[in-house]
């Protein structure tokens, strides 16, 4: 698991309002922040550049989420480097939480956090770290 | 809905009183109205008028009254008698006393028998003076077994069969059984929580002797199983019965029942679009608070915080609907956790806070540190106690104090929330948590699903815990709810929850402990 600080972090959101809500918190706060609509851009970011942390959304255009956790942690970790959260308001079965809990280093409700409570859980997983 | 016997009979006893008066006073206003007509003919003997048509309609009365009894009256009350009486629904009507010669000669005897037959399912026993009707039924029921047992394979429904020791002495293929490890065959059927077949049948074996029941989408295996199948059931009990004690109908709904599965799916999609404006909402609400604080008027940070308030009341109530979806499914999954109420309580007490200080309610929480530990899903818990608290300020008035306190009781940490408010009629407190129930009173004037209390006793059982309610209607009214105390679960606890080590629950989601991780 990666331990290193939290500077850089890619958003893969695909609503407009969600994204720019939490580029806008997350940059104000300091952090670095590329935000990305599609899925197949977003895993291209993924793979091209070490975020330290990649919000990932699940309902995405092209590619969902579930895919492309399955494409970077599914066969060897190809980002060692990032932290993955899955952010979702869909609610998902329990066969499919599970199968992420092995995969992400998150899973949270975004309709149950805000950005200050988003903040707050990215300063806690560095400080676990 | 059916009329009960019982309620019936009496009715009808008072009724038959009535034909018969009602039958006297028609002959006698008629030997009045004939009187009234002679004495209009001939005016000058009223009296010798009075003593002819009297005379007359006195006979007539005479002759009619035993006839309308005899073939009316008599008949009917005792075709009555032996209706209750089979029924056994009142154990005040005496059976029907047939054996006298002119109920032989009427036939009343026979008829009687038939019921008596029909009711305990035996072969009628033909009657000569009703031997026409009733040799006809035997010739139909007098299948042979072999025939009968092969008509059951046929028949398009499962058919069960148990002793008065709840042994399965019969069941046709359709029928979902299973053999056990004893070769012996059992019922096959996952009943919702204590509305059990077993439950039944300890009821009737104590109280009944005969009764019928039936239940709707029971099924055989658990969700996700491929062979299941969901059954409606029917059921029919008649103490020591010669044949079987107890008789079971099975029909497979399993098809009819599947569309309400996507309708589950269509309730979690509802809820996604539902919450992306939610968050979206709260997101920028947040955002808005702290950029504008420096800025705002304590009233506009009041209009804030009432938006904040409404937000997240709102994204409750969706969590509250996929709950219920979620349990109505048995998809209702906990993760217990050693945890401390306290610490529950502390991620929730912001909000809480907020939500009576905008609505004017003062909220007091004595929770006494060192409270042992106790075994609990964080957000779920967090749900039920943002359930009564809401409740609290909804059902009392401006300026109400709410209370929150926490204690030991037994094995349980005990969790009540108080308020003073309009407290709740004693009428209403058993259905207080069936789902979509709303008093009656709080439909016209208080917002809410009806949800809330459903979702919350279905989250505490889950937890091994209790809930319940206490009221003084006008005084207010105490909800409190009991969470196993960690120590006395961990060992079931570590056992299941092994895979979920170091995880830490968060809202309705959950971010792994990387520290626990390494160690």
């Amino acid at each position: 698991m990666p331990n290193n600080p939290i500077k850089t972090i890619l958003c893969i959101e695909d609503d407009r309002f969600i994204g720019e809500m939490y580029s806008r918190s997350l940059s104000r706060a300091g952090y670095q922040v590329d935000w990305i609509i599609s899925g197949a851009e977003g895993l291209q970011a993924a793979l091209s550049k070490n975020y330290d942390l990649i919000l990932l959304d699940v309902m995405l255009p092209e590619r969902q989420g579930t895919e492309i956790l399955q494409d970077l942690r599914g066969s060897g970790d190809k980002v060692p480097h990032s932290r993955i959260l899955v952010l979702t308001n869909y609610d998902q079965d329990e066969e499919s939480r599970l199968a992420m809990q092995s995969q992400a280093d998150g899973y949270l409700i975004k309709a149950d956090i805000t950005p200050r409570k988003l903040l707050e859980i990215i300063s806690q997983m560095q400080a676990a770290a | 809905m059916a009329i009960r016997i019982d309620q019936f009979y009496p009715k009808f006893r008072a009724r038959a009183i009535y034909v018969v008066l009602g039958f006297e006073i028609f002959i006698g206003l008629i030997a009045a109205a004939t009187y009234i007509v002679l004495l209009a003919g001939d005016i000058g003997k009223p009296l010798e008028h009075l003593t002819i048509s009297g005379a007359v309609f006195g006979f007539l009365q005479l002759i009619l009254t035993p006839f309308i009894v005899a073939y009316v009256s008599e008949p009917a009350k005792l075709i009555a008698e032996a209706v209750v009486h089979v029924s056994q629904q009142d154990s005040t009507v005496k059976p029907p006393n047939i054996n006298l010669a002119r109920h032989e000669r009427s036939g009343l005897k026979a008829l009687v028998q038939i019921i008596y037959d029909l009711a305990l399912g035996t072969q009628p026993t033909a009657a000569p003076a009703a031997a026409a009707p009733s040799a006809q039924t035997a010739a139909v029921t007098a299948i042979p077994a072999e025939l009968a047992a092969q008509l059951l394979e046929l028949m398009p429904c499962g058919v069960a069969a148990l002793n008065s020791r709840r042994e399965v002495i019969f069941a046709n293929q359709l029928a979902p059984t299973l053999i056990n490890s004893d070769q012996k065959r059992s019922l096959e059927l996952i009943f919702d929580n204590g509305d059990t077949l077993e439950n039944w049948l300890t009821e009737c074996e104590a109280s009944k002797v005969h009764d019928q029941k039936s239940w709707s989408r029971v099924a055989n295996r658990l969700p996700d199983d491929p062979e299941r199948r969901q059954y409606d059931v029917i059921a029919s009990y008649q103490k020591a019965s010669p044949v079987a004690d107890t008789v079971l109908l099975f029909i497979d709904r399993t098809s009819a029942y599947a569309p309400a599965q996507e309708n589950m799916d269509f309730i979690a999609l509802a809820a996604h679009e539902l919450r992306g404006p939610i968050t979206v909402i709260r997101g920028y609400l947040d955002i808005l608070d702290s950029e504008l604080q420096p800025l705002l008027q304590p009233d506009q940070k009041e209009l804030i915080d009432r938006l904040n308030v409404s937000a997240n009341r709102l994204s409750g109530y969706v969590n509250n609907i996929l709950n219920v979806s979620r349990y109505d499914r048995r998809h209702l999954q906990l993760h217990l956790h050693e945890d401390r109420i306290e610490n529950i309580f502390s991620g929730l007490i912001d909000d809480l806070a907020m939500r009576a200080r905008t609505q004017n309610r003062l909220l007091s929480v004595d929770i006494p540190p060192g409270l042992p530990t106790v075994a609990a899903d964080r957000a779920s818990v967090s749900e039920v106690i943002a359930n009564l608290v809401d409740n609290a300020i909804k059902y009392s008035s401006e300026g109400g104090q709410i209370i929150v306190r926490a204690s030991v009781k037994g094995d349980f940490v005990e969790v009540t929330v108080q308020d003073f408010g309009i407290g709740i009629p004693g009428a209403i407190m058993g259905n207080l948590f069936n789902k979509f129930y709303r008093s009656h009173r709080s439909r016209q004037s208080v917002s809410g699903t009806g949800l809330g209390l459903y979702i919350s006793k279905a989250i505490i059982e889950s937890h091994g815990g209790t809930i319940w309610a206490r009221s003084t209607e006008g005084r207010g009214s105490t909800f409190g709810f009991s969470l196993p105390i960690y120590s006395t679960v961990a060992d079931k606890l570590l056992r299941s929850n092994s895979a979920n080590e170091g995880i830490i629950e968060s809202s309705n989601g959950w971010i792994k402990n990387h520290a626990m991780y390494r160690g």
